[in-house]
């Protein structure tokens, strides 16, 4: 049986994978349940039969516990957030667990001390994840305030600029009780506040476009290459180079201008050549990168190793405990994907990739059917945060790019990459709550509306449309529904000429505030 | 179009994603091979815990490497003909070397039936790996391991039109079957080295059988009247405070390029040295890859050649007819010497000629593969004009009035401080009309080419030919 195990998990992983994906030839949520809850099941025979082979492989009595343990910790995600949250998304919560469930079957093979770590930490994030998407309509309170997460956030990085330690040369860390934090995966999110709410902070954008000033360009500009700096100073170029990403993505989603891109592009291409010159460890990586194998025993060891492990894993992997995964460094954490490619085998470091990539997509998903620009921007740095992330991981261990020093997020090893994920996973997911509410109930958290109104709604869209109509119909669903857009196109206009009054209102208070606090001083 | 702007990014997005994607399933399915057969994967063994290693043949079909059980039923790499092939089927006990290393991965991986390797893996049982089908002729192995006799040295018996190795021998050598018992005292003999493969990482000066080089770059340089030199051989020549002689005070008297070669007159190749373009001499000898990555999968050392325009007289002089700091290998002249014989294509020395799984099934066949054109038909012609002259009326003539004609080069490599003691080397290969097999030899301290090396190559064309 354990012989096979690694042909059955390669067959699950791949079955769920199609599901990501195949779960949109449905329209309608309630038809896509079945697909959601074979996922389920496919991920529990993955976990459980992952935990089987390391117990029968390696005696280690503590495989059946930690398995059970994680075990409720997924069902409880799934089951507790489908209860509190009936309308997130299945898809992004069973990615989730899945992503999950891959890392804690290797990491309990790689290590049980950090199995353990990991098991725990990712208990305390479903905790968060339970609790954020509650808070999601008070986002606002970020919103107004943006210039503190901006500030606080670096203030953090300079922060730890003087205390951090510097590990492996080129990141800072921070070691509280026995976890090791990276604090640019915070303030990446404090970043990606700071950028949404200056972007369509009103006061300084085009009345009739909604797209931001010069002058608030011009400041974002200024304050990510604060960012850039001060990472670049601590020769963190990995994140530095994530948070220039995130700025130009973001910026282009607030323009709209296409030359936002291609600007960004060359930008990089400069930076990254200043890089190579001012840096020798960006020398020594680039250098790794295009030949490892010239300087195995040095610079070129780790990706030489990634791909040993991947090649000699080829599709169907070594099966586990059936490698030497170990003696890639750093391989529960920026290696994760090498180690899983090489024991689980090829197609399932695929599956991560689609998996990955099926998240990406869900998220950027989300922040287009968001109406409100700040959320809405907001979900486009999160998903471009995301996606750009996994890029760098997974690009430096296969030696598409090089070696940037990321966590691959869920998957790795590491307190803050988990912590980190959970919360901007759980963020994406109370945007889709609140965009869903918004475009099918009308009803809208923290505006006016009343129970009447929603219930009217309600009726109209019952009325409107039988469920199992829409079966039948197929593909002709959406001519067919044509009746129910116009009405939400009709509420959405209500609704925003409602917000433009409610922000009027809002903006005069807040300027008045300022003005006050202004004679003061 | 509603939402452009982050239909834009998700475009960007899933460019890059596809791109990695692509790049991956490319690395697995296709580059992985030459990756992890590094000999820095120590993952290897991982793969031997789950398969038997398979089997390594001869053309002949007689096995040259397989697993099998000891006494103690303990189960141990069998080599059924000892010492015969140790270096070029090498050994995989001890890290892993020769063909052994150069196919590690083929034998590890198993293409056996899929339900008999599920039937295997379920009851965990190891599958069997491939088999591997060499080009190696142990008849022309055993003619090859007689004629060095108890000198030390190499010889490569080489495919002319195709490349494929049929016979590669080193001494001292060693017993692969009892390698890893001895492997102290093998490792440890640093007076012989036995577990250097002399034909292929050996670096000897190339003695006389440079002239093929000097020669080559004099007929570029003169292409239309290199045939109208004459010289007059008094036995030594001098360029300032340096004198270069001929072989054991041998005066050639009144000759043409044709005798010089032939007769490897080295006060003549010094005259014509002299007179060569050294920047561009360099250049040919790098076209000729000396200093570079030779086609072979098989480990070897590169050569080495340092001639610039700011080499003094001397250093000039003796590089030209083969001594100074120029260092090749057996290996590398034998793939010379075939590219001269197939009309100036170098082709990849392979030994590898077909890949089975462990019942037989065909899987794969390495076909011959074109390397590099290292220099022109006309070129490649008129060098095997002049070699034929070598093994007719010069210092190859012990191989003339035989059954079948051969053209090639002798030298003569003083080494050391010691006068007059040198290494024996002979270059060639067998009917230039339609070329057959080239031969390379080197035998340590052997003095002189005709007098060891010329005398062994006859033995293998001779073996090859059937002619007692």
């Amino acid at each position: 049986m354990a012989g096979l195990s690694k042909y059955f998990i390669a067959v699950f992983v791949i079955f769920y994978t199609f599901h990501c994906f195949a779960v949109f030839s449905y329209k309608n949520e309630e038809d896509r349940k079945v697909f959601y809850v074979f996922q389920n099941i496919l991920m529990v025979m993955t976990h459980v039969l992952g935990f089987y082979v390391l117990y029968v492989r390696s005696g280690d009595t503590d495989m059946p516990v930690l398995c059970i343990l994680e075990e409720i910790v997924l069902f409880a995600m799934i089951v507790l957030f489908k209860y509190f949250y009936p309308r997130a998304s299945r898809l992004i919560t069973n990615n989730i667990c899945m992503l999950l469930a891959i890392s804690f079957v290797m990491l309990a093979r790689l290590s049980t001390a950090r199995a353990w770590k990991q098991f725990v930490i990712a208990a305390f994030g479903v905790v968060l994840a339970l609790i954020i998407p509650f808070f999601i309509s008070r986002i606002r309170l970020i919103r107004d305030h943006y210039w503190i997460a901006g500030a606080a956030g670096l203030a953090i990085l300079l922060f730890m600029m003087t205390i951090g330690t510097v590990t492996k040369g080129s990141r800072i860390t921070l070691t509280i009780a026995g976890v090791t934090f990276l604090p640019s995966e915070f303030v990446r999110l404090l970043f990606i506040f700071f950028l949404a709410g200056m972007f369509t902070d009103k006061e300084y954008s085009d009345p009739e476009t909604g797209r931001p000033s010069m002058q608030v360009i011009i400041s974002g500009a200024v304050m990510a290459g604060a960012y850039v700096g001060v990472l670049a100073l601590c020769k963190d170029l990995g994140s530095a180079l994530m948070f220039f990403i995130i700025f130009i993505f973001m910026l282009y989603a607030a323009t709209r201008a296409p030359v936002v891109i291609i600007g960004g592009f060359c930008g990089m291409t400069a930076a990254s050549f200043l890089g190579y010159r001012l840096f020798a460890h960006v020398r020594n990586r680039v250098r790794a990168w295009r030949d490892p194998f010239s300087d195995i025993e040095g610079a070129g060891y780790q990706v030489a190793q990634s791909l040993f492990a991947i090649g000699t894993g080829s599709w169907f992997g070594l099966g586990l405990m059936g490698g030497s995964p170990k003696s890639i460094p750093e391989v529960a954490k920026d290696f994760i994907f090498a180690a899983i490619s090489e024991e689980m085998g090829g197609l399932v470091a695929l599956c991560i990739i689609l998996i990955s990539l099926s998240n990406f997509l869900m998220f950027m998903n989300i922040s287009m059917s968001i109406n409100q620009a700040y959320l809405r921007l907001m979900a486009v740095g999160l998903a471009v945060n995301y996606g750009f992330q996994v890029i760098l991981t997974i690009g430096g261990v296969t030696k598409f790019i090089p070696l940037t020093g990321i966590t691959l997020p869920l998957v790795s090893y590491g307190g803050s990459s988990v912590i980190v994920t959970f919360i901007y996973f759980s963020i994406i997911q109370g945007l889709y709550v609140l965009s869903r509410n918004e475009t099918e109930s009308g009803i809208y958290p923290g505006e006016e509306h009343t129970e009447e109104e929603a219930g009217k709604h309600k009726a109209e869209y019952r009325d409107g449309e039988d469920p199992e109509d829409r079966h039948r119909k197929g593909r002709s669903y959406r001519d067919g529904r044509s009746g129910r857009d116009l009405h939400v196109h009709e509420k959405n206009k209500r609704r925003f000429d409602n917000e433009e009054a409610y922000y009027r209102k809002r903006r005069s208070d807040y300027g008045q505030g300022r003005q006050k606090r202004r004679r003061i001083q | 179009m509603k939402n452009r702007e982050l239909w834009m990014i998700v475009y960007i997005f899933l460019a890059i994603f596809l791109a990695m994607t692509g790049y991956f399933v490319y690395n697995v399915q296709f580059a992985t091979k030459a990756v992890i057969n590094d000999s820095h994967n120590m993952r290897k063994k991982d793969l031997a815990k789950q398969v038997i290693r398979g089997t390594i043949y001869a053309s002949d079909g007689s096995v040259l490497a397989q697993e099998a059980l000891d006494h103690d039923g303990n189960e141990v790499r069998n080599y059924p003909y000892g010492r015969l092939f140790s270096h070029v089927v090498g050994f995989s006990t001890m890290g892993s070397t020769g063909i052994e290393n150069a196919a590690d991965v083929d034998l590890l991986t198993s293409n056996a039936p899929v339900s008999e390797k599920l039937q295997k893996e379920m009851s965990g049982i190891r599958n069997t790996g491939d088999s591997i089908y060499t080009s190696l002729r142990p008849d022309l192995q055993q003619v090859c391991y007689a004629a060095l006799g108890d000198y030390r040295g190499a010889i490569v018996v080489m495919e002319a039109k195709t490349g494929r190795i049929l016979a590669m021998v080193s001494k001292p050598d060693f017993d692969p079957n009892t390698v890893s018992e001895n492997w102290a005292e093998i490792s440890g003999d640093e007076e012989n080295s036995p577990l250097v493969n002399r034909a292929a990482q050996g670096l000897y000066p190339p003695g006389s059988t440079f002239k093929i080089v000097t020669l080559h770059e004099y007929m570029r340089e003169h292409p239309n009247d290199y045939e109208s030199y004459v010289y007059d051989c008094s036995g030594r020549i001098t360029e300032g405070d340096s004198t270069i002689e001929c072989y054991h005070g041998s005066v050639h008297g009144h000759e043409d390029l044709l005798a010089s070669f032939a007769e490897s007159c080295n006060t003549s190749f010094t005259n014509i040295g002299l007179s060569l373009d050294i920047p561009k001499l360099s250049d040919t000898a790098d076209r000729l890859l000396f200093g570079r990555v030779l086609p072979s999968d098989l480990s070897y050392s590169r050569s080495r050649f340092s001639l610039s325009s700011v080499s003094d007289t001397k250093t000039v002089m003796q590089t030209v007819i083969g001594q100074g700091e120029t260092l090749i290998t057996p290996l590398h002249l034998a793939l010379i010497t075939q590219a001269i014989a197939n009309k100036g294509t170098m082709m990849r020395a392979q030994e590898i000629v077909k890949k089975t799984n462990y019942q037989g099934l065909f899987l794969k066949e390495y076909k011959p593969e074109i390397y590099k054109k290292i220099m022109t038909v006309q070129e490649a012609e008129a060098m095997v004009k002049y070699m034929k002259q070598v093994c007719i009326t010069g210092t190859g003539k012990k191989l003339s009035g035989l059954p079948y004609q051969v053209a090639g080069k002798t030298g003569s490599a003083e080494f050391g401080t010691v006068k007059g003691a040198s290494h024996s080397w002979f270059t060639g290969f067998s009917n230039p009309d339609d070329p057959d097999i080239v031969v390379t030899v080197i035998m340590e301290n052997g003095g002189s080419g005709s007098e060891n090396a010329v005398p062994a190559a006859k033995k293998i064309f001779d073996a090859f030919y059937g002619v007692n």
